[in-house]
């Protein structure tokens, strides 16, 4: 309780109340705005943070991820165009509502479940958080070498259309992990006699070049193919229309946004899973618990506040594994995480001990984000839908200046603006030839915890009889490469019964 | 049936060059240093492989069934000419600094992708300018390069 009151007590700053006002309301926009993600928003974000004290950089940056994921319901219900992955589900219901003329209830049932989803999952947070970081003192260099395995074995859900390419994009992302000067031993690796490079490839630089200039790009190609921003359905309806529905119809809401409210904390807390899978998995869980299933996709309610309330709920969770053992479970988890990084940040045990003000500051700034986030949403929703019309034409460009001046302002070095720029083209062309950019990010950010512990475990395994031994005496060594032997095989084990009930539903 | 070779092909080619380009800049690094980049060099090289073999696998198939192409003229055209536009504002960023490269590029690239309200250009960029001036300059502190090169000439 203490720390929750010290977590409050450390927002209680004007920098750090604007960073939170900044962050949702920008968060807001970024995730109204088609075709642009929570991923990037907080990527083109970081550098603008590096000023900041720790607690608003990080308390804007987790709340630009709740909100962009908010966000994109917005264009998701009101112009049928999801603003993000996460709000795919939503489209389904809340578009056929506001065909209905009910668009602004949708809207206003999305914003207060995103809200309730989002607070629950950083109640989760407060509570969960302290006692994992404690745990995690148990670990040694082995169990850290392990975790970041089990991070990696997360690369084969975010890989796309190709388990082989997303594979490589995350091998890749490990090796490029390793440029730079050797920890251990000092030797220069791929730095091809650039002395830039020998501090390793700047995390920011690169992330910034493969979500945002590489997007950028292809936009221009959008522009030159007829494509042009969302429009709002039934506008003049909704300037008149109510902003939530009849209470007698809010309180049926109720059990599926508790409901949904745990089960998307708990998907976010799986490595992998995310606030898309989320929305999924709450979706199809209100549909089974509703009176109602029949109303699914026809414009209910309920399919709105499930899959809304589970993608904001999943958020929280990923932030779980990210702040106490540093295991990004998402591609925006794994930004976030170079984000800690670059204010001075190891996730893991410290997090509770030595930094506890600032942990406990962007935890609270996460749930004050939520709340936050719904209240303005509850107002401005209609008008931050009007962004997703904006031209393209004209916010390309200045992503590029603002982008290119945030990568400089991290080092005051040209070299990291070439670093984007390198980034910016491989991400187009990685992605254009089926490779997806989540994993090799992911690969960046693991590569150097995964090698560095396990040459340190190497060594002390010698001292102990061998690295058999050494490893029989660590049994959450054991439960670790259980986890990653589960993981590993899950998707081939997901695969074959996805396979088997299709057969079955189609020979009956 | 008119068959061509399936992009998979090229790409699992440069692929398995790069894979070769890691193996040579590693190769023989003392000290232990070698050893991951190296161990990942091979995964690298089986995954390139595989890219190889379905890309040949998909060539026996008529185009009809190959699936869309994704790396045409047409689709690589205006992105690219996009990232030249980037190069160009970072080559003058390092030039002339950053405000003068942005006054010129911001609207250059808003041209490029078929802007033509002039009023609106001229806007967002003297507000973008005068923004970046205020949070990165005169809020956070963060010094953004005067004049770039220039400043030494000058």
């Amino acid at each position: 309780m203490e720390n929750i009151i010290l977590g409050f007590q450390s927002l209680a700053s004007l920098d750090v109340i604007l960073a939170l006002l900044v962050g949702v309301v920008g968060g807001m926009i970024i995730g109204a705005l088609p075709g642009f993600s929570a991923a990037m928003g907080v990527s083109i974000l970081i550098p603008i943070t590096y000023g900041m004290s720790p607690v608003a950089a990080l308390t804007m940056l987790v709340a630009v991820y709740t909100s962009a994921i908010y966000g994109g319901s917005i264009t998701a219900i009101l112009c049928h165009t999801p603003g993000t992955p996460a709000s795919a589900a939503t489209a389904i219901d809340g578009y056929q509502l506001t065909k209905q003329g009910r668009g602004m209830e949708a809207m206003g049932v999305a914003t207060v479940c995103s809200g309730i989803g989002g607070t629950v999952s950083s109640i989760a947070m407060l509570l969960i958080a302290p006692a994992l970081g404690a745990f995690s003192l148990k670990f040694s260099v082995l169990e850290y070498f392990l975790l970041a395995i089990f991070g990696l074995t997360v690369i084969a859900s975010l890989a796309g259309d190709s388990i082989v390419k997303g594979l490589f994009s995350g091998v890749l992302g490990l090796i490029l992990g390793c440029v730079g000067l050797d920890a251990i031993s000092g030797v220069p690796r791929m730095t091809m006699g650039n002395v830039f490079l020998e501090d390793g490839i700047n995390f920011v630089p690169a992330l910034i070049g493969l979500f945002s200039i590489s997007q950028v790009m292809s936009l221009a190609w959008d522009i030159y193919h007829g494509k042009k921003g969302s429009v709002i359905e039934d506008e003049e309806n909704l300037k008149h229309s109510r902003v939530l529905p009849p209470w007698k119809e809010l309180k049926t809401l109720i059990p599926t946004t508790i409901r949904c409210s745990i089960v998307g904390t708990v998907v976010g807390i799986v490595p992998a899973a995310g606030a898309g899978v989320s929305s999924w998995v709450c979706y199809s869980m209100g549909k089974r618990f509703s009176k109602h299933p029949e109303k699914f996709g026809h414009g209910a309610l309920e399919g709105v506040a499930s899959c809304e309330t589970g993608n904001n709920a999943a958020t929280g969770g990923a932030l779980i594994p990210l702040i106490t053992l540093g295991l990004p479970g998402s591609s925006v988890a794994a930004i976030l995480m170079g984000g800690l990084m670059i204010h001075g940040l190891t996730p893991g045990a410290t997090m509770f001990t030595k930094n506890a003000s600032i942990t406990y500051g962007i935890m609270v700034g996460f749930m004050l984000a939520n709340i936050l986030m719904a209240l303005i949403g509850l107002f401005s929703a209609r008008y931050v839908a009007r962004v997703s019309a904006a031209p393209m034409g004209l916010l390309g460009p200045v992503i590029v200046a603002l982008c290119t001046v945030g990568t400089f302002a991290i080092r005051n070095n040209i070299f990291d603006v070439g670093v984007m720029l390198v980034f910016g083209l491989l991400g187009f062309v990685l992605k254009k030839c089926g490779f997806s950019a989540p994993p090799m990010i992911l690969g960046m950010v693991l590569s150097d915890i995964c090698e560095n512990n396990w040459r340190r475990a190497l060594i002390l395994a010698e001292s102990k009889g061998g690295m058999f031994s050494y490893f029989m005496g660590r049994p959450i060594a054991i439960v670790l490469l259980l986890l990653i032997i589960i993981s590993f095989f899950s998707p081939v084990f997901m695969n074959y019964v996805n396979k088997k009930s299709r057969a079955i539903e189609k020979q009956k | 049936m008119k068959k061509s070779i399936h992009q998979d092909v090229y790409i699992g080619i440069v692929c398995l060059l790069l894979c070769a380009a890691i193996f040579f800049m590693n190769f023989g690094l003392g000290g232990g240093a070698g050893t991951m980049p190296l161990l990942l060099d091979a995964i690298l090289t089986v995954l390139s492989v595989l890219i190889l073999l379905h890309g040949i696998r998909k060539s026996k198939l008529g185009d009809d069934q190959q699936g869309k192409k994704y790396l045409t003229v047409d689709a690589l055209k205006i992105p690219i000419i996009t990232w030249g536009f980037v190069v160009l504002y970072v080559v003058l960023f390092y030039l002339v600094g950053f405000y003068i490269a942005t006054a010129i590029l911001l609207p250059g690239l808003m041209l490029f992708m078929k802007q033509r309200n002039w009023l609106v250009i001229i806007i967002i960029d003297v507000v973008f300018l005068l923004c970046i001036y205020f949070v990165f300059d005169r809020t956070l502190g963060v010094a953004i390069d005067g004049f770039g090169m220039l400043s030494y000439l000058v």
